[in-house]
């Protein structure tokens, strides 16, 4: 079986391409190409790098038919992390500073 | 560390100065003793010094600094650590407000390394940012402010909502700075926030460990999954206000952890956990994760029943599961899993219609068959069969046909449901490595599939021109004329098979020869270069058939004007041999030529040598003709051109001129520039020797590559196919360049008596016993016929692993003088068991 680092969950490794360009499955080549550019616009690369790249790779899985035909049959990962898997829908509650700093201040 | 001690005359003297307070002398001299001794106790007698010396700054409040030497102190002398807990827990309770700990910073004065103990104390100690950003004590723009006010703000941000990727760049906190662990915290808790945990852990490792954010890093990592147990009451409270990880979540982390461990028995239990955990908490997704850990088991070769035992139940085997299955055997690349993967897909594909995902006849199907076919071509042919063995032997309903086997039977699936360029390449490529196969076959059917598309056209033309089937390339060309009048290989193939053509229908149908010609004479194409001297010889030939003197002489009038009569009287006789009319190829004596003509022949044979490769005419030019170019060549070297020489060249060894093609190679050696390479390979096929034609071909491949030649390197690659017993031998660039340079010092063709250079350095040396003994050394003893390994039969005793040294070394003596003596391993063998005389003949093997 393929190895990972012990202790980590790459749950970050699975961005789904429709979400990250923020569009539904059945849309076509135009439709792909407009969301890319908007992002794109959203997140130049060299304000955003690291964003631009992932934005990139997304489009290229899925700028024409074959490619999102090949997407969708072939890009599951059977050893995807369970936990990214069934990511739980109760969100992570944002706190403010407070409570963080009060951990840091030893309390 | 020994035992004994520093002098004891040493040590009084130096705790006298402890006790007196002379810390500064106290701490040299024992450094001193303590590096001459090291032991336990001048190592405490040491940190005693020390401790006076801390004992001073906390007198002279200062704090910082006495904490910064307490921890170098226990950190370079661990094990007398504890004789400095009074101290240290002394130095931390002097309190220090921030702008008392900062102002020092504001003096650009200040001494190096008491700011570096200031600074070590803020990226330590300092947790509240937002009294750095405004302390007073330092400058409104000074860099501290700015970075902690920044830092004060962002983590503002990324405990409060989403943030964009701007707000964590930070530019105002450098590397350097004492707050720089603070930014890879911030950047933990928006990769916390926006779910990426694997981010944020790596964020959490940068955070250095010494640092005021690492507080934070147990109790981010408990929310994350990992242990809570020690957390502090904060970090408790800050868990439950953020949420912490539910039951489903915590049994996902340990059965992820489990599956890393590899631990069988931990991944049964942990799956037990896991699924009693979905079936109360989450049922919906229970069937999800019985069909993936079915399939991670699979891949980790479980048990199937133990699996099923653990999960309390099969998995559901769906066309979710089949597709998860599928790509598990591709990942796990164990033998036998490729031809899983396949079944695989193939099942998938039959669920996946019935389920409704995709329809029979889709863009889908054919993405799978070409994944398919991909995988199966990468396995033996006999490994196709067991394919049908690994799928339910019943019908499906709905499956029509017989089912698909061979990476043809997908490919053509593939191609016939979805034609396009990347599916029938993909298949032409395997036809072409399939032995007896024609790639036409493929390029037909996706001409057929696709009318317009160019690639199976051109395909097709240039296939059917190697096979020889000119009217065919000719129908094929015509087709590519119809999508595209002006395609440029069409125009340049054309007037190559119209030629060609002609001069097959010279010999039994000169009519149709006469039309061609006609044809080739009215192409565009046809009225540059020498192609008007071709049509003019081909005509020349025709009328002296058919007996018109005055035309074929006419005809050969235009030939000499056009190339020369050196040249013409080449071609015309190159054209008759070509179309089989012997009888008018003769060539007259080159010394019937005038003294200029005879200077031009060089010239004129590479003329006219690349008008009739040009043609496709495999024909060699007359011996006399060839030595009297080759006697005439060292005049006019220097006024050819890189491809004149080059083409000569090829003309001399068609010819079988040997010694005129190394000739023109070294002519051609002479000239450096990128055309060294050509020349070398010329080389390489001037001489006969194997070794030399080696190393020239390899060393015209190297600098082929540097010159970005891929023509001649895919030539001369070609030729290395020739040499299979020199393996993989390879020459790095240096070693290219040193084969040119002795090449270029061989002007002349190599001799009996004047062999070449010697490349042996490039081989490996020959090890049989003629080759090591012309070396001067002696027998390899444990080399040998692999076949005639020794066993235990031939070696009636072996070593005790508790020889003594002295018969150990009487043993290597024996076997150094065995191997100056000569004696082959079993000579030695038998010489130490019969006690000094060697076996006159080996031993006969025993049949096994």
């Amino acid at each position: 079986m393929r190895e990972k680092a012990p202790g980590s969950h790459p749950a970050g490794d699975h961005v789904d391409p429709f979400e990250l360009l923020g569009i539904p499955r059945d849309a076509d080549d135009e439709a792909v190409r407009a969301a890319y550019l908007a992002k794109v616009r959203e997140s130049p690369p060299d304000r955003s790098p690291e964003l631009f790249e992932k934005l990139r790779a997304a489009y290229e899985k899925l700028r024409d038919p074959r490619a999102r035909i090949r997407h969708r049959l072939f890009s599951v990962d059977p050893l995807r992390p369970f936990i990214s898997v069934f990511a739980q829908e109760r969100p992570r509650r944002f706190v403010g500073p407070g409570p963080w700093l009060d951990v840091l201040k030893g309390k | 560390m020994s035992a004994e001690g520093p002098d004891p005359a040493a040590e009084a003297s130096i705790r006298g100065l402890i006790a007196s307070g002379d810390h500064q002398n106290a701490l040299e001299r024992a450094k001193a003793v303590h590096k001459s001794c090291g032991t336990a106790a001048s190592e405490a007698l040491l940190v005693d010094a020390y401790a006076e010396r801390i004992r001073s700054l906390l007198r002279r409040e200062l704090a910082i600094e006495a904490r910064a030497l307490v921890d170098l102190v226990r950190k370079r002398y661990p094990r007398s650590a504890k004789r400095l807990d009074g101290l240290s827990s002394h130095a931390a309770r002097r309190p220090v407000s921030t702008a008392d700990l900062v102002a020092p910073l504001a003096d650009p004065d200040l001494a190096p390394d008491r700011r570096s103990a200031i600074e070590q104390a803020i990226k330590r100690d300092l947790v509240d940012l937002a009294q750095l950003a405004r302390c007073e004590a330092l400058p409104a723009g000074h860099s501290l402010r700015l970075a902690a006010a920044a830092l004060e703000g962002a983590l503002a941000a990324v405990t409060s909502g989403p943030v964009a990727e701007e707000t964590l760049r930070l530019p105002e906190v450098s590397r350097r700075s004492p707050l720089a662990p603070w930014k890879p915290l911030v950047r933990a808790i928006a990769s916390f926030y926006a779910t990426d945990d694997e981010a944020c852990r790596q964020h959490l490792e940068a955070i250095e460990a010494d640092s005021a954010p690492s507080r934070l890093v147990p109790a981010i990592g408990a929310m994350l999954g990992g242990d809570g147990a020690a957390l502090t009451p904060a970090a408790a409270a800050l868990r439950a206000q953020v949420g912490g990880p539910s039951e489903v979540e915590r049994v996902l982390h340990a059965l992820e952890d489990a599956f890393r461990s590899g631990k069988k028995p931990a991944i049964l239990k942990a799956i037990r956990t896991a699924v009693q955990a979905f079936e109360r908490a989450s049922p919906a997704k229970l069937c999800a994760l019985e069909q993936i850990i079915s399939v991670r088991c699979a891949m980790a070769r479980f048990h199937v029943e133990k699996v099923r035992a653990a999960m309390g139940g099969p998995s559901r085997h769906d066309a979710t599961f089949l597709q998860l299955f599928a790509r598990g055997m591709e990942e796990a690349r164990e033998p036998g899993n490729p031809l899983a993967a396949c079944a695989a897909w193939e099942q998938f594909r039959e669920a996946a219609v019935q389920e409704g995902w995709f329809a029979a006849g889709g863009p889908e199907v054919a993405a799978l068959a070409l994944r398919v076919a991909g995988l199966l071509q990468a396995l033996p042919a006999e490994s196709h069969v067991d394919l049908e063995r690994l799928m339910p032997g019943k019908a499906r309903p709905g499956r029509k046909g017989p089912r698909a086997l061979t990476p043809e039977d997908f490919f053509r699936r593939a191609c016939t449901l979805d034609p396009h360029p990347e599916a029938f390449e993909q298949w032409m490529e395997w036809i072409s490595r399939q032995p007896g196969r024609r790639t036409e076959e493929i390029a037909e059917l996706w001409h057929k599939l696709q009318p317009r598309e160019m690639k199976p056209l051109l395909h097709l033309l240039n296939a059917s021109e190697a096979r020889g089937s000119i009217d065919a390339a000719l129908r094929w060309a015509a087709k590519i004329e119809q999508i595209d009048p002006l395609h440029m290989a069409v125009r340049r193939v054309r007037i190559r098979l119209l030629a060609a053509r002609a001069l097959r229908h010279v010999r039994a149908k000169p009519l149709l020869a006469e039309r061609d010609l006609v044809a080739l004479a009215a192409l565009p194409e046809a009225k540059q270069g020498d192609w008007p001297a071709f049509a003019a010889a081909g005509r020349a030939m025709l009328a002296a058939m058919r007996g018109g003197k005055e035309q074929a002489s006419a005809e050969l009038a235009e030939l000499d004007r056009l190339l020369g009569r050196a040249a013409a009287q080449l071609l015309f006789s190159a054209v008759a041999v070509a179309a089989r009319q012997r009888a008018l190829a003769g060539l007259r004596d080159p010394a019937a030529l005038t003294p200029e003509e005879q200077r031009s022949l060089p010239a004129a044979v590479a003329r006219v040598w690349s008008l009739i490769s040009d043609v496709g005419m495999n024909v060699a030019f007359t011996k006399t003709w060839m030595l009297e170019a080759a006697r005439q060549f060292p005049c006019v070297r220097d006024e050819l051109s890189a491809n004149q020489l080059e083409t000569l060249g090829q003309a001399a060894l068609a010819s079988r001129q040997a010694d005129f093609a190394y000739a023109v190679s070294a002519a051609g050696l002479e000239r450096p520039g990128p055309a060294e390479a050509r020349f070398l390979l010329l080389r390489a096929a001037s001489v006969r020797d194997g070794q030399r034609r080696f190393i020239c071909t390899r060393a015209a491949v190297e600098l082929g590559r540097e010159a970005q030649d891929s023509g001649l390197v895919e030539r001369a690659v070609r030729v290395l196919g020739e040499f299979p017993e020199f393996g993989d031998l390879s020459l790095d660039a240096a070693q290219a360049r040193e084969v040119l340079l002795q090449e270029r010092a061989e002007p002349r063709p190599p001799r009996r008596a004047r062999r070449g250079p010697d490349y042996s350095r490039f081989f490996p040396l020959c090890q049989c016993p003629a080759c090591r003994a012309e070396r001067g050394e002696g027998p390899d003893l444990f080399a040998g016929d692999p076949d005639d390994d020794l066993d235990e039969e031939d070696f009636p005793f072996g070593l005790p692993a508790d020889l003594p040294p002295e018969l150990e070394k009487e043993l290597a003596r024996e076997v150094a003088a065995a191997a100056r003596r000569g004696d082959t391993f079993e000579q030695m063998v038998e010489r130490l068991i019969s006690g000094g005389r060697p076996a006159r003949k080996r031993r006969r093997r025993r049949a096994r």
